[in-house]
């Protein structure tokens, strides 16, 4: 899509761990998502989607002209393909726009089976130059997800001198080894990383002893990556997708992220130019959700010292706790909506919910009842509750949409 | 005869004849920076190689870091360095045409196989060591004609055979020593120690059991080895049946071997020497007797709930409400107050019921629930949360 400053866009890819998240993430801003089925991507632990689940997020998307690309991206054994024709005939079948691959083999296969398929490289493959880009176009790649461990100059000089379309993540968490390549949990926990099994040991702390001092460390831990003050640099450098990581995240960290780029990628195109406090704003949006410090990942420079996050993630504290999703919207006649409740909350306490465009929704709770309108004066996670607000004005709420504590 | 496979001991040349006497034929070189984990300089790798082609012995150089976009012509002005040191005497036949080059970038060695500067060498070596486990993705790596590819570790000895059995081209694996578990560009050691890190050092997990990871830092990154060593010379036999031109690798570089340990080691690659006394660190087969490591993390799922394939799923349970009512969000299929329904909790509990009716939340009655809907059932004794249902 051309924008009023004549400049492409980059395509806004979203994760979606499932069919809900995949909702979220239209209704948020994605133009894409990528997902897994539940056989052969790297998230085993993800819900994942089943074949129907699949083919309803296929529709979903299409009606509202959005894409869906299919991660198959763990390394295959030979007794893998066992089965594989089928559901690459399936996807293709189902019209999923691409799939993500990491082993020339599976990319092989698929060729085979289906050469109209559309065929993305995952970052897996460690695509880290223009001779290699030009090796996987060679071998019918028509997108590569290039590594994080590139910068976004040397992704225009892989584009220009490849002449390969480019996906580059913007924004979450960082595998600290070149991705792909590394095994710990393969031979520590008996899980292979590379099919789904990452036990995530590079965030584990460590005792490093160099023979004359010793010191605890979480020394492999990588800081997450926040891509957006380099928005512009997306759109300067020609980078066709920008990619956000999470398929394993919640709702609000999937709705927030997709919000706050969206926004971004939208700003720049229409007026050619990111304010500072519109910025700012974003990467306020971008800090309402867990997560480890922040740094530029690879984009603007090469990481240093201060990309290791030297802290024990499991103990970080949801900031603006999630309370729930919108199962039922709001209209003229009835300004309740239903919320699928996620966390405790009660009547007079605040509550947010995360708008798809601008400032999001805030209001006291008036009102909680059940479905059969009995008060509830305080909620229980995996309930379904009416909530009224105390606000005069009505304000849409559409189904879906986030609802959090917090700052605004 | 077997294929066997090691460094060049570029720091006591001497013990080149002990490798030579062992059958040892192949010797790999190190020049830094190209090599991930290299630390000989390009005067050295050029002694080496003058050592070894006078001995006819076959060389190999190893350009196995991966090279970023930004780094490429540093990287590859730096094998122009190299190649002109050792073809320096031209009047002499080219040094490199009696070497071999391992690359592991797909990107160097696709450049390499199709530019003059490949052709400078007897061969391209592909290193295939993470990943690429499977004979597709082999067999058509094999035709873009690499001299050898190195095989990973992470292959059980089933796997091994039979990936070998469908290529012809020959192969390589790690016979005896350290496994290389993580390869980063950043310099993680000298962050920590604030000082440049040109030792090893030694982590020990504080979360699991795990002691004696190896680390190493230097221009390419940080490597992290596994504690214990993978040692299958007590199945080099079995190995050797498996394929006439597999190569054996013995990597002593990470074993912190005296020389007499070295010379002792390299000894037992002699088939009447079965002294293995000297050998005291902890090793193991590795992942080669068999490889599980997709089967655990399957089952750490519950089963019970895992939503299948099933044409006949319907849903999840997402509110249960004691004695009133089951609140359902539809997934696949749609169902009437007529149908049965399967309902399993992630317990396992079963139970088969006709709906009496199928309310929406605001309780407004309906006829039928479709994909996508939210709806009220009558409450069923033993369900929750995250039960799942099927049409039956």
């Amino acid at each position: 899509m051309m924008s009023k400053t004549n400049i492409k866009k980059p395509e806004l890819l979203a994760p979606a761990g499932d069919l809900e998240r995949l909702k979220i993430a239209f209704l948020y801003g994605a133009d894409a998502v990528y997902l897994g089925g539940q056989s052969y991507g790297l998230r085993s632990a993800a819900k994942n989607f089943t074949s129907f689940e699949l083919e309803m997020g296929l529709l979903y998307a299409h009606e509202r002209g959005k894409k869906v690309y299919v991660t198959i991206n763990s390394f295959f054994h030979d007794e893998d393909f066992e089965h594989f024709d089928d559901y690459i005939l399936f996807l293709h079948q189902i019209k999923v726009d691409a799939v993500i691959v990491s082993d020339l083999g599976v990319l092989v296969k698929i060729h085979e089976i289906c050469p109209e398929m559309e065929i993305h490289l995952s970052t897996q493959a460690s695509c880290l130059n223009h001779q290699s880009a030009l090796f996987w176009k060679k071998m019918n790649v028509t997108r590569i997800v290039l590594g994080r461990e590139l910068g976004l100059a040397e992704g225009l000089s892989i584009a220009e001198k490849s002449g390969v379309e480019l996906e580059m993540f913007c924004h979450g968490s960082m595998c600290m080894a070149y991705s792909g390549h590394c095994t710990i949990s393969n031979y520590t926990a008996g899980r292979d990383s590379n099919r789904g099994g990452c036990a995530h040991s590079c965030r584990f702390e460590y005792t490093l002893n160099d023979g004359q001092e010793e010191k605890k460390s979480f020394f492999m831990n990588s800081k997450d990556m926040l891509g957006a003050a380099y928005v512009e640099d997306f759109f300067k450098y020609g980078i066709a997708s920008m990619k956000i990581e999470g398929r394993m995240k919640g709702p609000l960290y999937v709705a927030s992220v997709t919000k706050a780029y969206r926004e971004l990628i939208d700003e720049y195109a229409e007026k050619g130019e990111i304010k500072a406090d519109f910025l700012e704003e974003r990467i306020h949006l971008l800090t309402g959700f867990v997560h480890r410090d922040y740094f530029d990942g690879n984009l603007s420079q090469r990481a240093k010292s201060d990309s290791v996050y030297e802290k024990n993630s499991s103990s970080e504290q949801e900031s603006n706790p999630v309370l729930g999703l919108v199962a039922e919207g709001n209209n003229e006649n009835d300004k309740r909506f239903l919320l699928e409740v996620k966390g405790k909350f009660s009547v007079g306490d605040d509550i947010y919910l995360v708008n798809s465009k601008g400032r999001d929704i805030s209001s006291s709770i008036e009102k909680i009842e059940d479905c059969y309108g009995n008060t509830i004066e305080i909620t229980k996670p995996s309930t379904l509750v009416y909530i009224s607000l105390s606000e005069k004005k009505t304000n849409l709420v559409m189904p879906l949409m986030v609802a959090r504590r917090g700052a605004s | 005869m077997k294929n066997f496979v090691t460094y060049y001991p570029t720091e006591n040349p001497h013990l080149l004849s002990s490798f030579i006497e062992a059958g040892f034929k192949t010797y790999l070189l190190s020049p830094k920076i190209l090599s991930r984990l290299g630390e000989s300089s390009f005067e050295e790798v050029l002694l080496a190689c003058q050592d070894l082609r006078k001995r006819n012995q076959m060389i190999v150089i190893e350009f196995d870091a991966f090279v970023r976009e930004g780094d490429w012509d540093v990287y590859l002005n730096l094998l122009d360095d190299l190649i002109q040191l050792l073809n320096k005497n031209k009047e002499e036949d080219l040094l490199t045409r009696d070497c071999f080059l391992r690359v592991h970038d797909l990107g160097v060695f696709s450049y390499l196989k199709g530019s003059k500067k490949g052709d400078l060498f007897k061969g391209i070596e592909l290193v295939l060591d993470h990943g690429n486990h499977n004979s597709v993705g082999l067999g058509k790596y094999e035709e873009l004609s690499p001299s050898k590819i190195v095989l990973s570790s992470q292959l059980s000895s089933h796997k091994l055979e039979n990936v070998l059995s469908q290529i012809e081209v020959e192969s390589e694996i790690l016979l005896w020593g350290k496994i290389l578990l993580f390869y980063t560009p950043r310099n993680l050691l000298s962050y920590q120690f604030q000082k440049k890190m040109d030792k090893t050092v030694e982590a020990k997990s504080e979360e699991s059991p795990h002691k004696g990871f190896l680390l190493r830092e230097n221009e390419n990154g940080t490597f992290m080895f596994y504690p214990k060593d993978l040692f299958l010379l007590p199945l080099l036999d079995q190995l050797s049946q498996m394929k006439e031109n597999l190569s054996f690798r013995f990597d002593y570089r990470f074993l912190n071997f005296s020389e007499d340990d070295l010379r002792a080691a390299v000894s037992l690659f002699k088939e009447e020497e079965t002294d293995d006394s000297f050998y005291k660190n902890e090793h193991s087969f590795g992942l080669f007797r068999a490889n599980k490591t997709d089967v655990l993390f399957k089952k750490l799922k519950n089963k019970k709930t895992l939503r299948n394939q099933r044409e006949d799923f319907v849903g999840e349970v997402i509110e249960a409400h004691q004695g009133k009512h089951l609140a359902i969000r539809l997934m696949n299929q749609s169902f009437t107050k007529k149908d049965q329904l399967l309902f399993i909790s992630p317990q396992g509990k079963e139970v088969t019921i006709n709906p009496r009716w199928i309310k929406k939340a605001s309780l407004e009655e309906k006829e039928e629930a479709h994909t996508g809907d939210l709806v009220l059932i009558p409450f069923v004794k033993g369900m929750t949360v995250k039960s799942v249902i099927f049409k039956v």
